[in-house]
């Protein structure tokens, strides 16, 4: 068996009377990722104090590569580099300056010092300020240099204590690929973060700390596979609507709704549904909300699904001094208008082809729909299957074109609309979507009955959109990719929307 | 499991650690370039001794009597000691704002000499002091101060100002660490230093005080170190001490209070973050 970097076993730590750790246990292997994720106060400061050699710990063990970092604190500072909340530097050096004294605190040798801070410097897009104040750096330059300082000696083992905390999302992304880099270079790394999404970018394994126990260890798949639902949060026009609204809505699911003065919260873990239940549901009894959020799971459903308590109760008497602060996971807010016509409930027969296909239809079936052994539609590269929704989705365009110029286009439309959103919010469970296509979805649903107008069309064009980004994430496409596809996809569905409506109208 | 365990992995191992001479320069050379960096801060603490001398000099001093005459004469060495004293407020903050910054804390994480940071603070400051002494003697031959002795005696004045200041920088070294913020430094710092500077021969003398507070005033270091440094540099004053008593002194309060200090300020340090 491979012997771990880090090796954590009974940790205690307790500051007067106030235990901060109440005996925790991980094992880091060499050359991973591991995430301490908890609130404020939690105990994670705490424990990477102790792996740091900063603190002693007050009972059980910690070790570095085998050295136990109490009775072999010197040598365990040979092989470790820390970064974050708990080091700083020094602001009134320069970038060169500080990675120079630190180069030579972590007795590097003097003839290497020089090259080891120009290399670091230019890794960390610091070269022009590396010969500038620190303090007159931006936050962002700051923690790059804060990281690269960690780095200096070269250790083996990297501590880095919520490295992107109060960063902005530009610098946060940019540490983030310099902190796979290191693992890519066979670093192990100690990550702490509050932050449910960084630890879930780039950790292998995850240990959620909360008041100083470790209340989940596991892989981050299979961590997110058991937090919570996700959460629907309507906003209504006032709190007497809201708490009609949360009557109305108990019978949907199986917890009943929240509701904080105006807002109405549900919970569920079938959030496509029942959000088209809940949408539908409001329109019958002449109720409209006029915000809406689908918010997957937070840092603080975490915590409450796994302690039965908010993270923010923590620090509330964790004392800490620092400003509570409240972090949610990904959100996706969606403006709603207040409804307009009556919705039409009945959906139309499916009539079965009247021609006259428009070139532009043609061309677009012809670039998505081949119809070969490899259909883009049917079979995902990765030897999975599409999901359902992008299966049904795709079978609803595929009709569209015979719709057009029909009396069932609009019916058909709908069809495509909550097929779309199906489609998207299947795919936003995988990855953050753009919020626009809930909008879109949204003045589609308000518009069914005057659908040839440019409202509708827009919102359909929005809906269409997202749904293509989600279905390229369904078939298994990443990064930039997604993008490029999804608007070539986009592009032509939204075409044969137009024509539809042109025809129709 | 465990017996495995007690053995180091063995894929890394540790360099060698270094030399405690080599991260002391290196931390003095780092808090020499912070004082020359922020030079308005030199230049405040410099204006409040110039203060005092004008004050002294110019506002009081013509009511003050003091033996030997010249109250310029008795001033500016009592002005040297003042302000080494109050200057070292400055380590007091400098290291507190170190603890509070987490600068220390990466510190203790890098495999370094464990007394190198108090070392090299109090060493940079060493520095500074030696600046600052020069520029106060300067203001001091302005504003009429002569020497009554030799130039071999004079230097050894400023050189015991010099070792004093290196004294009282470890003291609030220790005061710094313990306070643990600049601002906390600065206001708990004053109310310690003023009796010691104000109670003392450096200004007036002691004889013209209360008698309950003469046993204080004449055997207190500040104003030990104040009669020596002054012995030094305009001679025996009438009805005080020979020179040499001042020196063994004063020489003997600086030993003392290192002696208690240094290891007081490195287990402080090590107890600290």
């Amino acid at each position: 068996m491979t012997k771990p970097a880090i090796f954590v076993e009974g940790l205690k730590k307790s500051f007067g009377d106030v235990e901060a750790l109440k005996g925790i246990d991980f094992e880091v292997p060499v050359g991973s990722i591991f995430g301490l994720l908890g609130p404020n106060g939690a105990g994670k400061t705490t424990a990477v104090r102790i792996l740091a050699t900063i603190i002693k710990p007050s009972g059980g063990r910690a070790e570095v590569f085998g050295y136990d970092v109490d009775r072999r604190a010197s040598d365990v500072r040979m092989l470790i580099g820390l970064a974050g909340q708990s080091a700083a530097v020094d602001p009134n050096l320069t970038g060169r300056e500080n990675l120079k004294l630190i180069g030579n605190l972590a007795q590097l040798p003097r003839n290497a010092i020089d090259a080891r801070a120009d290399e670091l410097l230019e890794r960390f897009q610091l070269v022009e300020a590396g010969d500038r104040p620190i303090r007159t750096y931006s936050g962002g330059m700051r923690r790059r240099l804060d990281v690269a300082a960690a780095l200096v000696g070269k250790p083996p083992v990297i501590f880095l204590d919520e490295p992107t905390t109060g960063l902005d999302i530009q610098s946060r992304t940019e540490l983030w690929v310099v902190i796979e880099e290191l693992v890519a270079e066979g670093s192990t790394v100690l990550l702490t973060t509050q932050y449910l999404e960084e630890a879930d970018q780039l950790a292998d394994r995850i240990a959620v700390v909360n008041d100083g126990v470790v209340v989940a260890n596991d892989t981050t798949a299979s961590l997110k596979a058991r937090l919570g639902n996700t959460v629907i949060e309507l906003t209504l026009a006032d709190d007497v609507r809201a708490k009609h609204a949360q009557n109305l809505l108990a019978r949907l699911v199986t917890d009943r709704p929240e509701r904080e003065g105006d807002k109405v919260r549900l919970s569920t873990a079938q959030a496509p549904q029942v959000l088209t239940q809940v949408l539908r549901s409001l329109d019958a009894n002449g109720m409209a909300a006029v915000g809406i959020t689908v918010r997957d799971p937070s840092l603080d459903d975490v915590f409450l699904s796994l302690t039965g308590k908010h993270a923010d109760a923590k620090e509330a008497s964790g004392g800490a001094g620092r400003p509570a602060k409240r972090h949610r996971g990904r959100m996706r807010t969606a403006p709603v208008e207040e409804a307009g016509g009556k919705v039409d409930e009945g959906i139309g027969d499916i009539e079965q082809g009247r021609d006259p296909r428009i070139p532009e239809v043609a061309a677009f079936d012809e670039r998505w729909h081949p119809h070969d052994e490899d259909d883009k539609w049917g079979a995902e590269p990765g030897g999975g299957h599409a999901p359902d929704a992008a299966a049904r989705l795709e079978s609803l365009l595929t009709q569209l074109p015979y719709r057009a110029g029909t009396g069932s286009v609009e019916a058909h439309l709908r069809e495509v609309a909550e097929a779309a959103l199906n489609c998207y919010l299947d795919a936003s469970s995988k990855q953050p979507l753009d919020a626009r296509p809930v909008a879109g979805y949204f003045t589609l649903e308000q518009r069914f009955g005057r659908i040839s107008d440019q409202a509708s069309a827009e919102g359909a064009a929005s809906l269409l959109m997202g749904a293509a980004v989600a279905r390229a994430v369904a078939l298994g496409s990443s990064g930039g990719s997604v993008n490029g596809e999804a608007e070539e996809f986009a592009e032509g569905a939204v075409k044969i929307l137009l024509e539809g409506i042109g025809n129709s109208s | 499991m465990s017996a495995v365990r007690a053995e180091p992995v063995g894929i890394v191992r540790p360099k060698k650690s270094g030399s405690a001479l080599r991260d002391m320069l290196a931390v003095t050379g780092r808090n020499l370039t912070s004082i020359r960096r922020v030079p308005q801060l030199l230049v405040f603490t410099l204006i409040q001794p110039v203060i005092f001398v004008v004050l002294f000099r110019y506002v009081m001093g013509g009511a003050i009597e003091v033996p030997g005459g010249s109250y310029v004469n008795y001033l500016i060495p009592g002005i040297f000691i003042q302000t080494v004293t109050f200057g070292a407020l400055q380590t007091a903050i400098g290291m507190a704002a170190d603890l509070k910054s987490g600068l220390l804390e990466r510190f203790r994480s890098l495999p370094m000499s464990r007394s190198a940071v108090l070392a090299g603070r109090t060493t940079a400051d060493l520095f500074r002091n030696i600046f600052v002494v020069m520029l106060i003697a300067g203001v001091g031959f302005l504003v009429g101060f002569r020497v009554q002795t030799s130039a071999i005696e004079f230097a050894a004045a400023l050189a015991l100002t010099v070792l004093f200041s290196y004294v009282l920088s470890w003291v609030f070294a220790t005061v710094g660490l313990l306070v643990g913020d600049p601002e906390s430094a600065q206001a708990a710092a004053f109310p310690v230093m003023a009796p010691f500077v104000f109670a003392s021969s450096a200004f007036v003398a002691v004889e013209s005080m209360p008698d309950w507070l003469q046993g204080f005033a004449r055997h207190q270091p500040v104003s030990v170190v104040a009669s020596a440094v002054r012995a030094l540099s305009i001679g025996q004053l009438p009805g005080a001490e020979s020179t040499s008593v001042y020196v063994i002194r004063a020489l003997a309060w600086c030993a003392g209070i290192l002696l208690v200090m240094i290891p007081l300020a490195v287990s402080r340090y090590r107890r600290s973050i």
